[in-house]
């Protein structure tokens, strides 16, 4: 039935062109989807391309669980599974947001709604990891996160700067280079006000600090690429750490400082550390990175759920909404894929003991708009209490095949991990096609 | 499907098998065109083909919002969305929902016999094995086609708008040759392949925008057909550079953010054949610009925030140019006020 091609166990630079061009060819030998690869078929009949119209991403996830229900997939206002949580209109009929998006609901225009996402992994760790990898929590090996994959197959659009960023309290469990290569390993930058103030050198650090930092990078690896790769990983981590350097040296040092950003436009992106993430990460696309992680964290409602929303939802609102209008106006919005994303969604039942509600992976919410994404739409349904999908499941692994496809990685390029076992960048996921223009 | 096959019922499944379906016998391919089509013409066409006015002249319209008298159609799915899911049949409402049990209030066919056992299998593997219509086509999509499902109700553009246009500006253009993709290379030019097929390019030089003049555009004369997206934010060209843009036949969407660009400069964008967006942010224009942006025959978005133009410009290219899109500066939440996120209803205790 399916053959992918494989082509090479990891890609270096020539591999890398040999890939690109192997796209550009046509077709990848890839035959789940073989009205894509006729000689010079670049669609469907029913016009559907190969990929979006996305060469980067902004990524926001909601670390802890958001609560479907309170946030994109809200029920009868009043009704049991919504408790005290209000719904808003928004500027598209039919799309409706629980109360705290006052300001995303005046951009819904742009944001298509996934309100059918469907994971089986309902503890943190492993519905961070299975989200950001599509390949569920192994103790053998670790994959290689969305953002490695674009870093991989498609590389930096601007050569001083690394394609894969992170911002924020991220974790193990989140973007991560898996088994490849350290360059794709996203960078961290834990406080966006300071950038990467402490690459300047030396004023604020001293070089050895500053390789610390690097080393944080390699380390998040380091017992799985001791098993596998002992070699390989001390030029990998060379590799970095010159990249790094690079860095440091290139003009776009100001890609991460904010403060070149207009005052008010600080303001309406909201003065935290999740709004100023996010402004940070349109500044980085802006310069050529090709993937940006910013994350929130405290969705974990299992005490006290609206009450924590109330304090959660308004910074993620703000951000996100002075996002997308602030990307409409730069004309960025038709390269740029937004991604709002959760390792699951929350339980209908509020808990009376604790006013909360507890972990719910099979039936969740999640937002994409730009890069070719069509905005105003609502795709997927799940019955009248949230509970279950009842229409247009998306799996986790569909979810990440959509972004791929938004990006033109071909979902059935399979690498090889050091062991030599296949991956794919959403695994089997199938994109929902229907979201694109 | 899960009650367990007596071998009565083997017995008479393996003769529909052999004697019906030539494709269904062996592991060969399911031709969509000689196997699964005469399926769909019998039992499902009467209810899911184009509006038509049947002999007591009443309009039957197609059920569902779903036609399956043509590739398009099928692949477009109905109001719930798609029904063919290439490689997976059991995500496949076409197949499922013809599986399900025939009392079920969803099974198809809606009235009549279920389909055959066969039948279900060659569907099955039809699907399996990745759903290619081979060279059927059927009916196309019509200007019904636009009209979006329920669930999309508030869609800003159709399913498949973007792919349409592409597709047609890439009608007959052959792909790029690897010398001119090298020589965009070398220029330090960073191109994404907008079709996946060489055809069709976005060229930006994200990081070396200080070192882009007009020299050094030269490049793109030699891909000039090719492209279709050009990102020159941030460079220090001015209207001189526009000359030559004006005759890339193919550019439909041009960067000028951060130039020293004019409105004269701009006049001679007017005769760029494809232009539809236009990207002037960060310019220093001045409302003699109104006039000539107003006169471009093809834009349809022009995004001019801090671009020298004030409300009162933007207002009168509106005027002048009721279709064009015209962005003006983001309507981005206002400053936070010190109570904000805290003004929600009274918390349930
Ligand atoms: C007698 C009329 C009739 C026939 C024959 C018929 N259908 Fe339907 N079909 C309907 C109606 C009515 C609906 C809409 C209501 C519903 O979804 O049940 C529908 C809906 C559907 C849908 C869901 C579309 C969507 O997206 O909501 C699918 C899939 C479908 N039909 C497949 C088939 C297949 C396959 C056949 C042939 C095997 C078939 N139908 C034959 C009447 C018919």
């Amino acid at each position: 039935m399916t053959r992918s091609k494989d082509l090479a166990s990891h890609l270096d630079e020539p591999t890398r062109r040999a890939f690109l061009s192997r796209i550009a060819a046509g077709c990848l030998g890839v035959t789940t989807m073989p009205w894509l690869c006729g000689a010079a078929s670049a669609a469907t009949a029913a016009g559907t391309l190969r990929r979006g119209s996305a060469s980067r991403v902004i990524y926001l996830f909601m670390s802890g669980g958001m609560s479907h229900l309170d946030s994109f997939d809200p029920k009868a206002p009043g009704s049991d599974v919504m408790g005290p949580t209000e719904v808003l209109a928004t500027n598209v009929d039919g799309i409706r947001v629980g109360q705290h998006f006052a300001h995303l609901a005046r951009q819904m225009d742009k944001v298509a709604v996934l309100n059918s996402l469907w994971s089986n992994q309902g503890a943190h760790a492993q519905g961070r990891y299975y989200m950001h990898t599509g390949y569920t929590l192994r103790g053998t090996i670790r994959h290689p996160s969305l953002g490695a994959w674009t870093s991989k197959l498609l590389g930096p659009a601007n050569p001083t700067l690394p394609a894969h960023v992170s911002v924020g309290d991220n974790d193990v469990y989140g973007p991560s280079g898996g088994f490849f290569e350290s360059r794709h390993f996203p960078l961290p930058v834990g406080d966006p006000e300071d950038g990467l103030r402490n690459a300047r050198l030396p004023r604020t650090v001293t070089e050895e600090r500053f390789h610390d930092r690097l080393e944080k990078l390699a380390a998040m690896d380091r017992a799985f690429q001791e098993r596998f790769q002992a070699e390989k990983a001390v030029h990998a981590y060379a590799e970095a750490y010159e990249q790094a350097v690079q860095l440091m040296r290139s003009r776009d040092l100001a890609a991460f400082d904010l403060d070149s950003e207009d005052a008010a436009l600080r303001d309406a992106y909201g003065r935290n550390d999740f709004g100023q993430g996010v402004l940070l990460a349109r500044r980085l696309v802006e310069h050529g990175v090709r993937f940006v992680e910013v994350n929130s964290g405290g969705w974990d409602t299992h005490n006290e759920n609206f009450e924590t929303l109330e304090d959660r939802i308004p910074p993620v609102d703000r951000a996100l909404a002075a996002l997308l209008a602030d990307l409409d106006a730069r004309g960025m919005l038709e390269d740029t894929l937004v991604v709002l994303t959760t390792e699951f969604g929350r339980t209908p039942e509020i808990t009376r003991d604790r006013n909360g509600r507890n972990h719910h992976a099979k039936a969740f919410s999640s937002l994409l708009a730009g890069g070719g994404i069509r905005g105003g739409v609502v795709h997927g349904r799940t019955d009248e209490r949230g509970d279950e999908i009842v229409e247009g499941k998306v799996r986790v692994t569909d979810f990440n095949a959509t972004i791929a496809h938004a990006l033109g990685i071909p979902i059935d390029f399979v690498l090889h991990s050091p062991s030599g076992r296949p991956f794919k960048v959403a695994d089997d996921g199938q994109p929902v096609l229907s979201l694109f223009a | 499907m899960s009650e367990s096959i007596t071998p009565l019922r083997a017995l008479t499944l393996f003769a529909v098998v052999t004697v019906f379906s030539p494709a269904a016998r062996s592991q060969e391919p399911v031709s969509f065109r000689t196997d699964v089509l005469p399926i769909l013409e019998e039992r499902c066409f009467d209810c899911h083909q184009a509006t038509r006015t049947d002999a007591r002249g009443r309009t039957k319209k197609h059920k569902g919002g779903l036609r399956l008298d043509g590739n398009a159609w099928i692949l477009r799915g109905g109001d719930g969305g798609d029904v063919v899911v290439a490689g997976k049949p059991d995500d496949s409402p076409l197949l499922t929902r013809a599986e399900l049990d025939e009392d079920d209030p969803d099974h198809m066919p809606d009235r009549g016999d279920p389909l055959t056992v066969a039948q279900l299998e060659v569907i099955r593997r039809w699907i399996a094995s990745g759903a290619s219509f081979g060279d059927w086509t059927g009916a196309p999509l019509d200007a019904s086609a636009a009209s979006v499902p329920v669930a999309q109700a508030g869609a800003t553009v159709p399913a498949g708008a973007r792919a349409a246009r592409l597709l047609a500006l890439a009608d007959g253009l052959a792909p790029l040759s690897e010398a001119e993709r090298k020589a965009l290379g070398e220029a330090g030019a960073h191109v994404e392949d907008l079709l996946g097929d060489r055809r069709l390019f976005r060229i930006g030089f994200p990081g070396r925008q200080a070192s882009i003049d007009d020299a050094a555009l030269r490049v793109l004369d030699r891909v000039k057909e090719h492209v279709v997206e050009l990102d020159l934010a941030r460079t220090p060209i001015d209207d001189s550079a526009l000359d030559s843009l004006a005759r890339l036949p193919r550019l439909s969407r041009l960067d000028l953010s951060d130039t020293r660009i004019s409105a004269a400069g701009l006049r001679k964008l007017t005769r760029a054949a494809s232009l539809r967006t236009l990207v002037l942010v960060g310019t220093t224009l001045h409302e003699d610009a109104v006039g000539v942006l107003a006169g471009m025959p093809h834009l349809e978005t022009v995004h001019l925030w801090r671009s020298g133009l004030g409300d009162g410009e933007l207002a009168a290219l509106r005027d002048a140019s009721p279709q064009l899109r015209v962005v003006g500066p983001p309507s981005l939440p206002p400053p936070e006020a010190p109570s904000a996120g805290r003004d929600g209803p009274r918390r349930r205790r």
